[in-house]
């Protein structure tokens, strides 16, 4: 039964995630975790007491019978019932207060450890990661992990218990013989080795099959969320969807189940070897008793002993084993967590404050620029110097790199060669936080965050997210204040109905994301503006009125724009005309439209249909 | 009471049901050997007690005999619950995968979009989502009643025969079990209140883990509040629910105490009659052994009601999806849509206002649209463009007044057929994290991926040049999801799906909502060629086409632009009766026209 080594994880890195998982629970809430603690320890020793206090009133009855109740063995029979009666009652009534301290004590854990995984991701300073097809793999397992680590909390305790419980076992069966629980513990190593194993090999082979799975959540995906939903509709793909979940996920399943079911006589064979030790101390016991060697009413109690010592020897290993198994992908997930600190991908040791910066010029020097693992060559030597202040439109096909350069410009990656400046200063040696809050960015693929319009425009500078008339006035700016004004709840209104709020039509999304621009622009001091494909979803009147107001909103600021509306793409001062990661063409609108190059074919392209309409002749 | 005993059969009929079908075999024989652990362990203490009767009795061999027998069981039943975890394992899996696949089916399959766009249906898809190992886990619980019936009865019986009192104490507790379903039943109510709570947690570790938000989580630094709001909105529920659920440990510590004294008393009274000299060592050591046998019994007994509860909130949700209604009604006649629509589309005095929300977004909309011609749907954000198109696919039934095709109400239209007919390009298209091929091709399934079908497709939509640039051309995986996938640009998946669009060849209906918003100039502009083509006299019949843009360049070739304000029609025409009328539609173009002077 290999295990395919790539699929393994070291013993060692194993250990240390499920001790740093233990330290983690404790973090999440040291008060449950006492509690918890403390209840498992009583759990434990209430049973414990109930074995040895039977084990005490055998033996004493016997005796007790001869001489009568008022006598030694009399009364330590009668303390016996008493004492079991507690102890019964002890363990019982503690049952529920543990499962509703489980309960918190889980959640909480889940929700810390969620948290954990979002700083960890978020302190990712650079997007590279994310081209990654190993960390998206990673980070799907440990979203799939859910709940599997909270419930290694009970188990945990519940292996706690049945330690304590093997002791108390221990105890009972020693009234044979010293050796008779060492005997049982090294017997039931097989069934140790049983549990470890099938956890390696199904652990092993999940992780292996996980892609398999995660193509059979993305399809189930495809069938259950909104988006997808129209076009699910109009090509009709309800059975083809289901089909293909199903199958991947057979895929996925069946080799795992084949690996279980091999397990299985494995695991079979190493419990009757491990039942051998219980046999062979019971039947000694036995026969020391045939022949007199030992009280038959001892012999009854240390029977009870031998027995429960084992049952109690295999509980531990499954709760082992359970543990091991819910926490297979916690190494996964605490590497994740400390991705940034180990290896970020992006260097980070700048220190320089971009606060206060005079003059906010732009040079991108010779910058060349590869997807980490891919070869296409997005940016090709690119030079480009934009001047404080000034406004540029790139332009170009899809696919020519503009929306790249302004990643590169946000420090999502850096050049694979070359440099950009930010007044002159290389932008690796800002600081990345002051650096990125110079900058206010509207991105083609904006977010639509179902959560309040305040969020939703707030966002875009989050200490100032409170001030209401830095909302409004940037609401106003992109001519969406009356819109957010008009909502059910004003700006506490939901921006999604599957959250109970309203749904916002295409181009209104757009005047939000744009207002969430203009409020970094305000809020917080970012001199640098980019839009990308700020206009796509607009309406002629606001993308005029955007027009009319570039001027004044681009004022002071050093501006990227990047529009395939020739429309729109002339509000700024100057053209850069991008093709397969170069810069072609350079210049105003009259300049380039004078040398007749590309832009000025692909702008007639455009305006020729307005021309025909007579209207401009 | 007799509703909720009513609700309940449908919720476990449903559920064996789907068991039964999943994974039968594997049922039966797990239920086999469940039975024989319940049995083993009653034997177990019986035979604790031959062997201590025969020791007493100085019968040397039948004790080593019983002795033996007695090992064998143990051993074996050691050994079998060891594994019994693994013998399980599919079950649960098969099970709740059947319930994946249903629930897919249904959600996909209801005919509206309401339900996706609907908090309730969200909250009750998340309760399952979080819980979809419970049903699976219902088989054991009816293997687990076996059980508890099993080594129950076998233990009382065996404990009547040292005295009937024995008999009688586990039963004691037995009344705490209703009161324990009732409140656990209150108890898992209270998840119907947290799951919006819970999907909204849900949304934000999305946002900080998702690359959907990536660039604005770091741009905007918004990865501390998102944290903080996460903790925030967690730490009230969580402790929302662990109060209810230490408000409702009391019942529990009831049950709890029954438990215990039940015990307690049988253990006190085999001690006094065996001190009493009635009861042998053998019956005492068998008796306390049987009487915890019993009592477990009972408490898992009990504990089985409990969890019946959480099964039963479970299985109710599950229904409740199963049986969404959507607000798109298929009692209709069903009718097979024409394959070429002859007449004309008339959209009569349609209202329409969301369900679930109060501001009507088309109030009283008629239009008539001759077969075979092209029209544009212009108009402000938020006029109501999309929200037309949607009703013409069907998404929604207007909330009054009709649309009818040849003469036809939609609402007596086979809805499936009637899409099957329609080419449809959406601006907000989906990124198929799949190969070109097959994201270009689930537009017709018919056409079962075939190549010249796809790169016709491709050809039509000006995406030959995105496929010829991917490493594997058109068998390259698409998007960042999976290994080896190549991320496009937000143009270049605009062409894939406006490829997509495009495998319907001879559609009834072809509707562009917004499909350019990303793409270059060219590109663009080869859109709208084709559009303008499908107004062309050709060899097929043409399609009515609708295409809603802010691009007036394309509009105008339109042979009727239909100028949508506040949900009603404000201006209709062509291009050039529209201008000469000088209103709304004249000074919207004039002024994009005026940027291209």
């Amino acid at each position: 039964m290999e295990v395919d080594p790539k699929y393994q994880v070291p013993w060692r890195e194993e250990l240390a995630a499920n001790i740093r998982g233990l330290w983690l629970v404790a973090r999440s809430s040291p008060w449950f975790t006492l509690a918890m603690l403390l209840l498992a320890l009583v759990s434990g020793i209430a049973p414990a007491i109930v074995v040895v206090q039977t084990g005490a009133l055998i033996t004493n009855i016997t005796p007790a019978l001869g001489v009568g109740l008022d006598s030694a063995p009399g009364h330590r029979a009668q303390t016996a019932i008493i004492t079991l009666g507690i102890a019964i009652i002890a363990s019982q009534v503690i049952g529920p207060i543990r499962q509703a301290v489980t309960f918190g004590l889980q959640r909480r854990f889940h929700a810390h450890l969620s948290r954990s995984v979002m700083t960890g991701i978020s302190d990712l300073p650079g997007m590279a990661y994310f081209e990654d097809s190993e960390f998206r793999d990673k980070l799907a397992v440990t979203e799939w992990i859910g709940w599997a680590p909270a419930q290694s909390v009970q188990q945990f305790t519940g292996g706690i218990q049945a330690v304590i419980q093997f002791f108390a076992m221990a105890v009972v069966a020693a009234m044979y013989a010293g050796w008779a629980p060492v005997v049982l513990a090294v017997g039931a190593i097989p069934a140790g080795i049983a549990a470890w194993h099938y956890t390696t090999v199904v652990g092993a082979v999940q992780w292996r099959y996980s892609p398999e799975i995660r193509k059979a959540n993305y399809y189930k995906g495809l069938g259950l969320k909104k988006e997808p939903g129209k076009e699910m509709r109009i090509s009709g793909l309800r059975d083809w969807v289901t089909e293909r979940q199903g199958k991947h996920w057979l895929n996925g399943k069946e080799e795992v189940w084949k690996k279980q079911r091999r397990t299985l006589t494995v695991s079979l064979l190493l419990y009757i070897v491990a039942s051998a030790s219980v046999v062979g101390v019971y039947l000694s016991a036995l026969l020391a008793t045939v022949d007199g060697r030992f009280e038959i009413g001892a012999f009854t109690a240390s029977t009870m002993g031998i027995i429960g010592a084992s049952s109690s020897l295999i509980a531990i290993f499954q709760s082992a084993a359970a543990i091991r198994r819910n926490n297979y992908w916690l190494p996964n997930a605490l590497q994740l967590m400390s991705l940034a600190k180990t290896e970020p991908r992006l260097d980070i040791s700048g220190t320089k404050s971009a606060h206060g910066l005079a003059a906010l010029g732009i040079v991108f020097e010779g910058v060349t620029f590869r997807y980490a693992g891919a070869d296409r060559v997005i940016l090709d030597n690119l030079n480009l110097s934009i001047p404080p202040g000034s406004s540029i439109a790139l332009v170009g096909e899809n696919g020519a790199g503009k929306t790249t350069l302004i990643k590169l410009m946000c420090r999502f990656y850096d050049p694979t060669e070359g440099r950009i400046l930010l007044d002159g200063v290389d932008i690796r040696e800002f600081d990345l936080v002051e650096l990125r809050s110079r900058l206010a960015v509207i991105f083609q693929d904006f977010v639509h965050y179902n959560l309040s319009a305040a969020d939703n425009v707030g966002f875009g500078a989050v200490q100032a997210r409170a001030d209401q008339a830095l909302l409004t006035e940037s609401a106003r700016r992109v001519g969406v204040l009356d819109k957010i004004n008009g909502l059910p709840d004003g700006w506490q209104t939901v921006l999604a109905r599957d959250y109970d709020g309203v749904d916002l039509s295409g181009g209104e999304w757009q005047r939000v994301a744009l207002a969430r621009a203009m409020m970094a622009s305000l809020g917080r001091d970012s001199d640098v503006l980019i839009l990308d494909e700020p206009t796509a979803s607009l309406d002629v009147r606001l993308e005029h009125e955007l027009y009319e107001h570039f001027a004044d909103l681009s004022r002071g600021r050093t501006t990227i724009l990047v529009s395939h509306r020739f429309s729109t793409v002339r509000m700024a001062e100057r053209i850069v005309f991008m093709q397969d990661g170069r810069i072609i063409e350079d210049g105003t609108h009259d300049e380039l439209m004078q040398s007749r190059g590309r832009y000025s074919e692909l702008y007639e392209i455009q305006a020729s249909h307005y021309r025909e309409s007579g209207v401009l002749e | 009471m007799r509703k909720h005993l009513r609700r309940m059969k449908r919720v476990y009929g449903t559920m064996i049901g789907l068991a039964w079908s999943s994974a039968r075999n594997r049922a039966a024989g797990l239920f086999a050997v469940i039975m024989l652990l319940a049995v083993a362990g009653a034997a177990q203490s019986f035979m604790t007690k031959l062997v201590i009767d025969a020791l007493q009795a100085g019968a040397k061999d039948t004790a080593i005999t019983m002795g033996v027998i007695y090992m064998v069981i143990v051993a074996g039943s050691n050994s079998l619950s060891g594994v019994f975890g693994l013998l399980h394992f599919d079950l649960a899996d098969r099970i709740g995968q059947e319930l994946d696949r249903r629930l897919i089916k249904i959600s996909a399959g209801l005919p509206g979009l309401d339900h996706l766009e609907r908090a309730e249906f969200a909250d009750k898809m998340k309760i399952v989502k979080e819980r979809s190992g419970i049903p699976g886990e219902m088989l054991n619980m009816f293997n687990l009643i076996g059980y508890v019936i099993v080594g129950l009865s076998v233990s009382v019986v065996l404990l009547g025969f040292i005295h009937p009192l024995l008999a009688v104490l586990p039963f004691i507790s037995v009344p705490t079990g209703y009161f324990q379903y009732r409140s656990n039943r209150k108890h898992f109510k209270e998840f119907d209140k947290t799951a919006p709570e819970e999907r909204l947690a849900t949304h934000y570790v999305e946002l900080t883990t998702g690359i959907e938000a990536a660039k604005e989580v770091r741009l905007f630094g918004l990865a501390g509040h998102l944290i903080g709001a996460h903790k925030k909105l967690t730490d009230a529920y969580i402790r929302k629910l662990f109060l209810d659920r230490v408000r409702r440990s009391g019942v529990g510590l009831v049950s709890g105490l029954a438990y215990g004294l039940a015990l307690a008393g049988s253990v006190a009274l085999l001690g006094w009659l065996a001190l009493r000299g009635r009861a042998t060592i053998g019956e005492l050591a068998m008796g306390v052994a049987l009487a915890r046998v019993a009592i477990g019994r009972v408490e898992m007994a009990d504990q089985l009601v409990a969890w019946s509860a959480e099964l039963s909130f479970v299985g109710e949700r599950y229904l409740w999806l199963f049986d969404y209604e959507s607000d798109v009604k298929l009692d209709g006649a069903g009718l097979t849509p024409p394959k070429v629509i002859t007449q004309g589309i008339t959209i009569d005095d349609v209202h329409f206002t969301y369900p679930g929300t109060e501001t009507a977004v088309l109030n009283g909309v008629s239009l008539f649209i001759p077969a075979g011609s092209t029209i544009a749907l212009v108009g402000e954000n938020g006029a109501g463009k999309s929200t037309l198109v949607k009703l013409l696919c069907r998404f929604y039934d207007p909330t009054s007044g009709s649309i009818k095709v040849d003469g036809t109400d939609l609402r007596q239209i086979d809805v499936e057929k009637w899409r099957q007919g329609s080419a449809v390009s959406f601006q907000d298209f989906v990124k198929y994290q799949l190969t070109a091929r097959e994201a270009v091709g689930v537009g017709e399934l018919e056409a079962n991926f075939d190549g010249a079908r796809v790169a016709a497709a491709a050809r039509q939509a000006n995406a030959t040049s995105v496929i010829n640039r991917l490493p594997d051309g058109v068998d390259t995986q698409l998007g960042r999801d999976f290994e080896g996938g190549i991320e496009l640009s937000e143009g270049e998946w605009q062409r894939i799906a406006l490829a997509r669009g495009s495998m319907r060849t001879d559609p009834a209906l072809l509707i562009l909502d917004e499909p350019t918003a990303s793409l270059d100039a060219r590109a663009e502009h080869a859109v709208f060629e084709r559009f303008a083509e499908m107004a062309r006299p050709g060899g097929a019949p043409p399609p009515v086409a609708v295409l809603v843009s802010h691009r007036f360049s394309t509009v105008r070739m339109a042979d009727l632009i239909v100028v949508l304000n506040d949900g009603i029609i404000e201006e209709l025409g062509t291009h050039d009766e529209l201008m000469r009328r000088g209103g709304r539609y004249c000074e919207l173009f004039s002024l994009q026209a005026s940027r291209y002077d």
